[in-house]
């Protein structure tokens, strides 16, 4: 894994986040989000959103873990395929949506199912997710399920002590990466989405740009809200799953 | 840690580097006569900001306005495009930074962007008491921009009737009135939709429903219920293209349905708008207009120069020379854009005026006569508001 110093991203990101934090709190009052709250555009887009976010996140690290373990055990320049989505960014992805997706049914752009927008966010965040658990699982030592083999444990806990422990936490880092991304990303909705009801970015951004500018104070609260609840989830990933991962990786506690 | 630090701040101090020499003082450059901004205009460059969803208009600009500018005054002329929202949104973010030098010269605006710009004070200032071109333009068209008074900040750039397009390939029969409009749709479903609210054309669609179906006091009052717009909004939305459940974002992408066939109708402020899009093939060939008898909003719409322009003194010779009698001649007629004159065509030379005269019509554009009777002053940007706040609740959802 890489063991640069972190700490200039660290203070430059946390800096502009929590500016950003800042300046969002100040421009809003405890009317604006219970407005949210009674808002049914803003709360079926919450809903949307989540469905979207959810379905590529889930989808992206079965498929991104499963390639990644496959392509682990080879050698060579196949994987390398993968990485041609990686260039292109997903303004451009949305593109290639329209250009090849327009005329299909069910799958096209503009339905209410928004399949076309998970299929977007598929093609770019698998290869992020396979890349990013590819070395995680060129480093697994196969020895851990032989040895369990030997003990005789089942097939479920030989996978568990042999891979699971190692693999879980760099699977949620880059499923939560991948998640808090999809659920407030604008570009792919904007080109992709239906009128009714919005993804919760491009709401945002609509209730930030348009007409009086009177409604900017509801985008500020949504944008401290999914701050909120992205950062609590992390909390809880560090505070509790990274401590039990590396536990039991260290044998400590069966 | 030192070094990181270090780091950090020289990244700092290099963000802050890139600020540009200060922009020269507001009221030496109005408070100057127009031959020296002239000569102060020569050989800089001017950036123009400005919606970028035609390609007729972003053709007049790049291919006439901008040679123009550069053999007459020797300034390069560099066309960005930007959402006008998003612009505003933009010169707004500047205005709280403090950001005195920006990057902006001039700006194509009008409704509810000029209203929220004058109100931020986001614009340079009286620029048109110095421009020597704004003896032409017509002053009823100058003086108010939907409701809100222009007060010398912008400047009349053209002046435009809200048209639909058909192709009569595949209406044979245009309805008159928004009613039979909407017996077309309901017996053609699919081949009709509007952008939706948040662009400037859906937005404008809305509005001349609201002309047609609601009364006279309800349409002087913003904070009324429209419930007869709304019903028939209603009533049209499972026969729009997809159902209506969705619509297009923006009127681009409606143009894209229209030249694609996908719908039959499409629309937008500006009568002789389809006329380059025939010609180069995009829009279908028997493309015809329609105007209903309900009404068609008038709209104008300006140029004007932001507070924290950097380039003023080119900025102010562009729209002088955007104003002007040939290049206005060049944007009315169909070659790149076809679009209406903000000009008194009184007061210019009378070849210029035969010149006006003598521009063909394409039979994508409507006779004068069409409007008679049927010109509606564009409603207070309240309304804008409403529409863009109701309409996904009552309509889209």
């Amino acid at each position: 894994m890489w063991r640069g110093n972190a700490w200039p991203a660290t203070l430059l990101i946390t800096g502009m986040v929590g500016y950003g934090l800042f300046v969002s709190l100040s421009m809003t009052t405890w009317e604006d989000y219970s407005r949210l709250f009674r808002d049914p555009v803003f709360l079926e887009s919450i809903g949307i959103s989540l469905y979207v976010a959810v379905s590529s996140t889930v989808l992206s690290v079965l498929i991104g873990a499963w390639l990644a373990g496959f392509f682990a055990k080879q050698t060579g320049w196949t994987a390398q395929v993968l990485a041609i989505p990686l260039f292109l960014p997903h303004l451009g992805a949305a593109y290639l949506a329209i250009l090849y997706l327009s005329d299909l049914p069910v799958i096209s752009p503009h339905e209410v199912n928004q399949f076309s927008i998970i299929l977007t966010y598929l093609y770019k965040e698998i290869p992020f997710i396979f890349f990013y658990l590819l070395p995680v699982y060129r480093r697994l030592d196969h020895r851990y399920e032989e040895l369990g083999l030997m003990l005789g444990l089942s097939r479920l806990k030989r996978f568990w002590h042999g891979k699971g422990v190692f693999l879980l936490f760099p699977v949620l880092e880059a499923a939560f990466i991948v998640f808090a991304f999809t659920l407030f990303a604008y570009e792919v909705p904007a080109l992709l989405g239906v009128t009714y009801p919005k993804l919760i970015g491009v709401y945002t951004f609509d209730l930030y740009t348009q007409g009086d500018l009177s409604r900017q104070p509801e985008a500020f609260a949504i944008s401290v809200l999914l701050t909120g609840i992205l950062f609590l989830l992390l909390v809880i990933f560090t505070r509790t799953i990274r401590p039990l991962t590396e536990r039991i990786s260290k044998g400590r506690v069966e | 840690m030192i070094k990181q630090m270090t780091a950090i701040a020289a990244t700092g101090l290099l963000l802050a580097g890139c600020a540009s020499p200060a922009a020269p003082v507001q009221e030496k450059v109005l408070g100057s006569s127009y031959t020296s901004i002239e000569k102060d205009a020569n050989a800089t460059t001017v950036r123009m900001y400005m919606w970028g969803g035609d390609e007729g208009i972003n053709a007049y600009i790049d291919e006439y306005v901008a040679p123009k500018v550069k053999k007459e005054h020797n300034i390069t002329l560099k066309r960005v495009p930007i959402e006008t929202a998003d612009l505003i949104q933009k010169l707004r973010a500047e205005k709280k930074a403090g950001k005195e030098t920006g990057v902006i010269d001039v700006i194509w605006i009008n409704g509810d962007n000029f209203r929220n710009a004058k109100k931020d004070g986001l614009l340079y200032g009286e620029i048109t008491k110095v421009l020597p071109n704004m003896k032409y333009v017509d002053p009823q068209a100058q003086g108010s921009d939907s409701g809100t008074p222009t007060d010398h900040l912008e400047a009349a750039w053209g002046k435009v009737q809200y048209t639909f397009h058909y192709d009569k390939a595949s209406v044979a029969n245009p309805p008159k009135d928004l009613q039979e409009l909407k017996s077309w749709v309901k017996e053609n479903p699919g081949k009709f939709t509007y952008p939706e609210v948040t662009d400037f054309t859906g937005n404008a669609f809305v509005r001349h429903v609201m002309y047609g179906l609601e009364s006279k006091e309800t349409l002087k009052d913003p904070k009324a219920d429209f419930k007869k717009t709304w019903a028939y909004l209603n009533e049209l939305k499972p026969y729009l293209w997809k159902e209506g459940k969705t619509y297009p974002k923006t009127l681009a992408q409606l143009d894209q349905l229209y030249a694609k066939g996908s719908v039959a109708f499409t629309m937008g402020f500006n009568e002789r708008r389809a006329e380059q899009e025939v010609k180069s093939g995009t829009f279908p060939k028997e493309t015809r207009p329609l105007v209903l008898t309900d009404g068609s909003i008038a709209s104008t719409h300006f140029l004007s120069i932001p507070f924290n322009a950097p380039n003023p003194n080119g900025a102010l010779v562009t729209i002088n020379t955007l104003l002007s009698p040939d290049a206005q001649l060049k944007k009315f007629d169909g070659t790149y854009w076809g679009d209406g004159t903000s000009l008194d065509l009184t007061t210019v030379s009378s070849t210029e005026q035969e010149a006006f005269e003598d521009v063909p019509a394409a039979a994508s554009t409507p006779k004068p006569a069409t409007f008679d009777g049927k010109v509606r002053a564009e409603l207070d940007p309240a309304f804008f508001d409403v529409i863009r706040k109701d309409w996904p609740e009552r309509v889209a959802r």
